[in-house]
C-alpha cells in the first residue's frame, strides 16, 4: 500500500470515529429495567405493563423488623413510622398502631351518612326507622352487643355496621404490642408508600436509603436494639436491587472478559501496539453500535453497552485471523485475500443471527440486535480496510505454526471419533423428546432478575400484611374523577351480583371510601330536617324498648351531616383508606383511571380461579359513553404475555436460522458443502440443549436466542473446515482455537451471572461455541496431515 | 357435632368417677383447707363437654326494658365454645382456638382473639372458666371465689382496666362443675345476665 493511500484510510477512519464519538457523547443513557418489558402488545398487556411500572403498587414497600423482643420491635416500629412520616419522602407509612385504627374508625363514624349504602329516604321514615332500630336491638343482644352499645345513641340505625359489613379489607395483619406483626409474632410489619413515581428509580433508591438510615439510627439509639434487623421487599426494592445487580455484574463480567481476552491476545501478539490494533475493530464497532442505538431508539440502555460488547467480541477474532495470517504470509496482499471470503460469510451469518433480535418486542433485545449488527459490520470494515493501513510491514507475532501443526496432527484422532457426532445428535433428540413437557419454563418470573428467594419473601410479607394479590382488575377510564366514581358505583351493583353468583369472591372500589358527589348529595337529600326526624323517631320508638330521649346525639349528628355537606378526597388524608383509594384511583395523562381488584373464590381444595368469561360478559352489559371499561385477568394476561414472548422468540429464531442457511447456501453453492457446515452446528445445538435439560435447567427464551447465536458464531468455524478440499492450514487452526477461546471467555463469564437473562445466554453460547468448533473439526474431510 | 348417646355415657361415667372420688377421700385436704381456687378449677375442668340452653338478658340504661336472646351453648373441651342464638335472630358465634367466627345472615366473619383483646376478655374468659383454665384467667383477671363445691360464686376483676374500659367485672354462679349464671357488669351500670339452663340432648 502506498503511503498516501494509507494516510487517506487512517484519516477517513479518524473522521468516522469523530462523528461516532460526538453521537455517543450526545446519547441519552438509561438503566431502567423496563426495556425488558415488551413494547406494547395487546391493549390488555399494555395495561398490565403500565400497572407493573407506574401503578401505586410499584411504590409500595413492605418492611419487616425481626430479631430481639416483641416489645422492642414494636417500639422501633413506632419510632420508625414517626421518622419516615416526618421525612416527607413517603405519602403514607402505616404499622397498624392503635391511633391509626382509631382514626379510621372515627372517620367512618363521622361520615357514616355519606358512606352507608343503606342511606335512602325510606330509611328515615317511621317504618324504615322502626325496622332499622329493631335490627340494632338484635345486634345489642348478639355476642357483639357490648362492643356496639356505646355507638347506639349516635347511630341507632346502625350505619357504621352497614359500612363495616361491606368493607373489603382482606385479612388484617395480626397485632401485638399495638403494631402489626407477622403471624408467628416474630417480626413487626410496616407499609410505606413512596411519594415519588415507581419508575423514578433514583427517588425510590433514595427513599429506601432513608428507611435504612432511620432504622440504623434507631438501632444505635435504643438500648438492646442492636439485635434487630430490617427486611424490605416490594417492587421498588426489586427494581433498585436489580439495577444494582445488573450494573455490578455487567461491570464485573466486562472487566474480567476484557482481562482474559487481552491476556490471550497478548500471548499471541507479543506486542502492546499490535494488541491495541487488534482491539481497534471492536472499539470502533462498539462506538458505531452505541451511535446506531442512540439514533434508532433515542435512548441507550446500560445493559446494551455491557452485554453488546460481549456479542461483538467476535470481532476480536477478525484481528486474530488477520494478524496470524499476516504473520505467515509473505506478502501483504496474501494476508487477507485468502481468508476474507470466509470471514465475510461468517460476518453475514452472524449479522443474520443477531439481526433477528431487531424484530423483538423487548426494546432491550431489539437494541442489542441493532448494536451488534452495526458493531460487527463496522468492526469487519475496519479490519478489512483500516487495520492493514496501521500494521507494520511484518509484525513480530508469536509463531503459531508449531501449535497449529500440533492441532493438525490431532485432527485425525478427532476425525476417528466422528461417529460420536450422530450419536450425540440422537441422544440429544431423545433427551429433548422425553423432557418435552417441562422443557420451557412457563413463568414470566423466570425472566425476572429477582431471585426466587426474594420472590418468596415478598409473597410471605404480602400475605402477612393481608394484601393478597388480586386475580383480576376491572380497569375503567373516564375524563374526570366524578364520572369515574359514578361508573364505579354502577359497576358495584353488577359485582355484587357476581359475588352472589359465586363468579368472584369479593371486590373493592374507591367509591366505597369516596362515593361520587352525586351519590353523596342523594344521601344528604334523604336525611330529614331535625324536627321532622325527631317526630318520626318518637313515633318509631313508641313501641320499642329504646328511649327516644337517649337518641338525641343521633338527631344532632344527622343535622351536622346535613350542614357539613359532601366530602372530597382530601377528607381521607391521615386514614388508611387514603392508601386504598390512591391504589385504585389514579390520574393518567388523559383523565382518571380506576382499577378495581377482584378476589377469586377459594375452597379448601385450593384457590379457584375467577370465571373470567362470566365477568367479562357481565361487564359488557354496562353501557357508558363517558367511561371505558376493561377486565384485566392478571394471571392470564401475564401468561399470554410470556407465551407471546416465547412464540416470538421461536419465530425469530426460525427466521434467523433460515437467513443463515440461505446465506450459506448462496455462498457455498453446493448442497454437500452446506451440509458439512450445518451438521456440526446442528449437532452442537442438539447436544447442548440435551445437556442443559439433563442438568435440570429449564429453558427460557434467552436460551433460544443463545442457540441462535451458537449457530451464527459456530458457522464461522464450520466454514473454515468446509472451505476447499481439506482441513484448514495449521496456522488457521491455531487462530480458530484462539478465536474460540475468546468467545468462551466472553460468554462463559456471562454464565456465572445471577441475572437469568444473562446467565441463559452465557451458558448456551460459551459451551455451544466450543462444541461447534469441536464437531466441525471431527467432521472435517481430510484425516491426513497435509504440509503447507 | 356431638353424638348425643356418647355424651350421655361419658357424662355418667365422669359423674360416677367424681362421686367415687368424693366418697373415697371425703376428709382429705380439699375440704380440710376449705374450698380453694384450685379445687374449683379442678371441678370446672372435669366438667364434660355438653350442649345446654341459655337465655341472655341485657339491662341497658338506653332501654326502657331489658331485651333477651335465647339459644344453645356448646362446649367442646379444651378450646371450642359455640353459641347458637335462635331468638331474636339466627346467629352463631364459634370460638375455636384463637379464632372467633361469627355467622349471621349467611355471612361469615372471622376475627382473631389476639387482634381483638376486648373480645378475648369477654368471650375467651367464659371459655377459660368452662375449661377450669386458672392460668388463662389469672392473666387477665384477679379471681375471687366463695362457697362450697355444691354452690359457689366466682368473681373476675380485670387486671388492666384500660383493656376494655367498659368492663367492671364478671360474676359467675355455679354448682359443681356446672356454671349456671354469668353476669357481666359494665362500668356505667349496664349489665348482661346469661342463665345457663338444662342439658339438651
Amino acid at each position: 500500500m502506498r503511503a498516501p493511500a494509507r494516510l487517506l484510510r487512517i484519516l477517513g477512519w479518524l473522521a468516522m470515529v469523530g462523528v461516532l464519538l460526538a453521537l455517543v457523547v450526545k446519547a441519552d443513557y438509561s438503566a431502567d429495567m423496563s426495556v425488558f418489558l415488551p413494547r406494547s402488545p395487546t391493549p390488555e398487556q399494555a395495561l398490565l405493563v403500565d400497572q407493573l411500572q407506574d401503578g401505586t403498587v410499584s411504590r409500595l414497600t413492605l418492611v419487616a423488623i425481626g430479631g430481639g423482643e416483641g416489645e422492642l420491635r414494636a417500639e422501633v416500629s413506632q419510632a420508625l413510622v414517626a421518622r419516615l412520616r416526618a421525612s416527607g419522602a413517603f405519602e403514607l407509612v402505616a404499622n397498624g398502631d392503635a391511633a391509626a385504627l382509631a382514626r379510621d374508625r372515627d372517620w367512618l363514624f363521622a361520615h357514616r351518612y355519606l358512606l352507608s349504602p343503606a342511606v335512602e329516604a325510606q330509611r328515615f321514615e317511621v317504618a324504615g326507622l322502626r325496622k332499622a332500630l329493631n335490627e340494632t336491638l338484635d345486634w345489642l343482644v348478639s355476642p357483639a352487643g357490648m362492643l356496639i352499645e356505646d355507638l347506639v345513641p349516635g347511630d341507632p340505625t346502625g350505619e357504621l355496621i352497614q359500612i363495616l359489613e361491606r368493607l373489603e379489607r382482606g385479612q388484617q395483619p395480626r397485632r401485638e404490642h399495638g403494631v402489626w406483626v407477622s403471624r408467628d409474632g416474630e417480626e413487626a410489619l410496616l407499609l410505606a408508600l413512596t411519594a415519588a413515581s415507581g419508575s423514578d428509580l433514583d427517588a425510590q433508591e433514595a427513599a429506601l436509603a432513608q428507611i435504612d438510615a432511620a432504622f440504623a439510627e434507631l438501632r444505635e439509639a435504643l438500648p438492646g436494639a442492636s439485635s434487630l434487623r430490617l427486611i424490605e421487599s416490594g417492587p421498588s426494592v426489586f427494581a433498585v436491587a436489580s439495577r444494582a445487580t445488573i450494573k455490578g455484574e455487567v461491570t464485573r463480567i466486562a472487566l474480567l472478559a476484557t482481562l482474559i481476552i487481552v491476556a490471550l491476545l497478548l500471548s499471541v501478539y507479543r506486542s502492546v501496539p499490535v494488541l491495541l490494533l487488534g482491539l481497534l475493530p471492536v472499539a470502533t464497532g462498539a462506538l458505531a453500535g452505541i451511535a446506531a442505538v442512540s439514533l434508532g431508539f433515542g435512548v441507550v440502555h446500560g445493559l446494551t453497552i455491557g452485554f453488546g460488547a460481549t456479542l461483538i467480541g467476535e470481532a476480536v477474532d477478525y484481528g486474530i485471523y488477520l494478524f496470524v495470517q499476516r504473520g505467515g504470509a509473505s506478502s501483504e496482499a496474501g494476508a487477507l485475500a485468502d481468508l476474507w471470503p470466509t470471514i465475510r460469510i461468517g460476518l453475514l451469518t452472524s449479522v443474520c443471527g443477531f439481526g433477528v433480535m431487531l424484530g423483538s418486542g423487548f426494546p432491550g433485545l431489539a437494541q442489542l440486535g441493532l448494536y451488534s449488527t452495526t458493531g460487527l459490520i463496522a468492526a469487519a470494515l475496519v479490519t478489512r480496510w483500516v487495520l492493514p493501513a496501521f500494521l507494520p510491514a511484518k509484525p513480530r507475532l508469536r509463531d503459531l505454526r508449531p501449535l497449529g501443526e500440533m492441532l493438525a496432527s490431532a485432527l485425525p484422532a478427532l476425525a476417528r471419533l466422528r461417529w460420536l457426532v450422530p450419536l450425540l445428535c440422537v441422544v440429544g433428540l431423545v433427551v429433548i423428546w422425553t423432557h418435552r413437557d417441562g422443557l420451557w419454563n412457563d413463568s414470566l418470573l423466570a425472566l425476572s432478575p429477582v431471585s426466587a428467594q426474594a420472590q418468596a419473601l415478598d409473597a410471605r410479607l404480602r400475605a402477612e400484611l393481608g394484601a393478597p394479590e388480586a386475580s383480576a382488575l376491572v380497569v375503567m377510564d373516564a375524563p374526570d374523577r366524578e364520572t369515574l366514581l359514578r361508573q364505579c358505583e354502577e359497576v358495584a351493583r353488577l359485582l355484587d351480583a357476581l359475588v352472589e353468583e359465586g363468579a368472584i369472591a369479593g371486590w373493592d372500589s374507591p367509591a366505597r371510601y369516596l362515593p361520587s358527589q352525586a351519590t353523596q348529595r342523594a344521601r344528604l337529600a334523604s336525611l330529614p330536617e331535625q324536627d321532622v326526624l325527631a317526630s318520626r323517631l318518637a313515633a318509631a320508638t313508641a313501641e320499642l324498648p329504646l328511649k327516644a330521649d337517649r337518641l338525641r346525639p343521633f338527631l344532632a349528628d344527622v343535622a351536622a351531616t346535613r350542614e357539613a355537606g359532601t366530602i372530597g378526597p382530601e377528607s381521607l388524608s391521615g386514614t388508611s383508606f387514603a392508601l386504598a383509594v390512591s391504589t385504585m384511583l389514579t390520574e393518567t395523562g388523559q383523565g382518571w383511571r380506576a382499577s378495581l381488584p377482584l378476589r377469586a373464590a377459594s375452597d379448601p381444595a385450593g384457590e379457584l380461579g375467577i370465571d373470567v368469561e362470566r365477568v367479562r360478559e357481565a361487564l359488557a352489559s354496562v353501557e357508558s359513553s363517558e367511561a371505558r371499561l376493561r377486565l384485566l385477568a392478571l394471571k392470564r394476561e401475564s401468561d399470554a404475555l410470556y407465551a407471546a414472548y416465547l412464540s416470538e422468540a421461536i419465530v425469530l429464531s426460525l427466521i434467523g436460522l433460515a437467513a443463515v442457511l440461505l446465506v450459506l447456501a448462496v455462498a457455498l453453492r453446493s448442497l454437500g458443502r452446506l451440509w458439512r457446515v450445518v451438521l456440526p452446528l446442528l449437532a452442537a445445538v442438539l447436544t447442548l440443549t440435551g445437556a442443559l435439560v439433563l442438568a435440570g435447567e429449564s429453558l427460557i427464551l434467552m436460551h433460544l436466542v443463545g442457540l441462535l447465536l451458537v449457530v451464527a458464531v459456530g458457522s464461522n468455524y464450520a466454514l473454515f473446515f468446509a472451505r476447499g478440499q481439506g482441513a484448514p492450514k495449521p496456522r488457521t487452526l491455531a487462530s480458530l482455537l484462539f478465536a474460540n477461546l475468546t468467545t468462551l471467555a466472553g460468554f462463559g463469564l456471562l454464565a456465572t451471572s445471577s441475572v437469568p437473562v444473562l446467565q441463559a445466554i452465557g451458558i448456551t453460547v460459551g459451551p455451544g461455541a466450543v462444541l461447534a468448533l469441536l464437531f466441525a473439526a471431527m467432521l472435517s474431510r481430510a484425516p491426513k496431515v497435509r504440509s503447507l | 357435632m356431638i353424638q348425643a348417646p356418647d355424651l350421655m355415657i361419658t357424662e355418667r361415667f365422669q359423674i360416677l368417677a367424681v362421686a367415687a372420688w368424693l366418697a373415697v377421700v371425703p376428709a382429705c385436704a380439699v375440704f380440710a383447707a376449705g374450698f380453694d381456687l384450685n379445687a374449683l378449677m379442678a371441678l370446672l375442668a372435669d366438667h364434660p363437654q355438653g350442649r345446654v340452653g341459655f337465655v341472655e338478658t341485657r339491662y341497658l340504661a338506653l332501654l326502657d326494658r331489658p331485651i333477651a336472646a335465647r339459644g344453645e351453648l356448646v362446649y367442646l373441651p379444651p378450646d371450642r365454645l359455640e353459641r347458637h342464638t335462635q331468638v331474636p335472630r339466627q346467629e352463631s358465634a364459634i370460638l375455636a382456638g384463637d379464632t372467633l367466627t361469627l355467622i349471621h345472615d349467611g355471612r361469615r366473619r372471622e376475627l382473631s382473639l389476639s387482634e381483638h383483646p376486648e373480645v378475648a376478655l369477654l368471650i375467651g374468659s367464659l371459655r377459660a372458666v368452662l375449661g377450669g383454665d386458672r392460668d388463662a384467667l389469672e392473666r387477665d383477671f384477679s379471681l375471687n371465689h366463695a362457697g362450697t363445691p355444691e354452690a359457689w360464686i366466682l368473681d373476675l376483676l380485670p387486671r388492666d382496666p384500660e383493656a376494655l374500659p367498659m368492663l367492671r367485672r364478671i360474676h359467675l354462679v355455679g354448682r359443681g362443675g356446672q356454671v349456671e349464671l354469668v353476669e357481666t357488669i359494665e362500668t356505667d351500670g349496664d349489665r348482661s345476665v346469661i342463665e345457663i339452663g338444662d342439658k339438651r340432648p
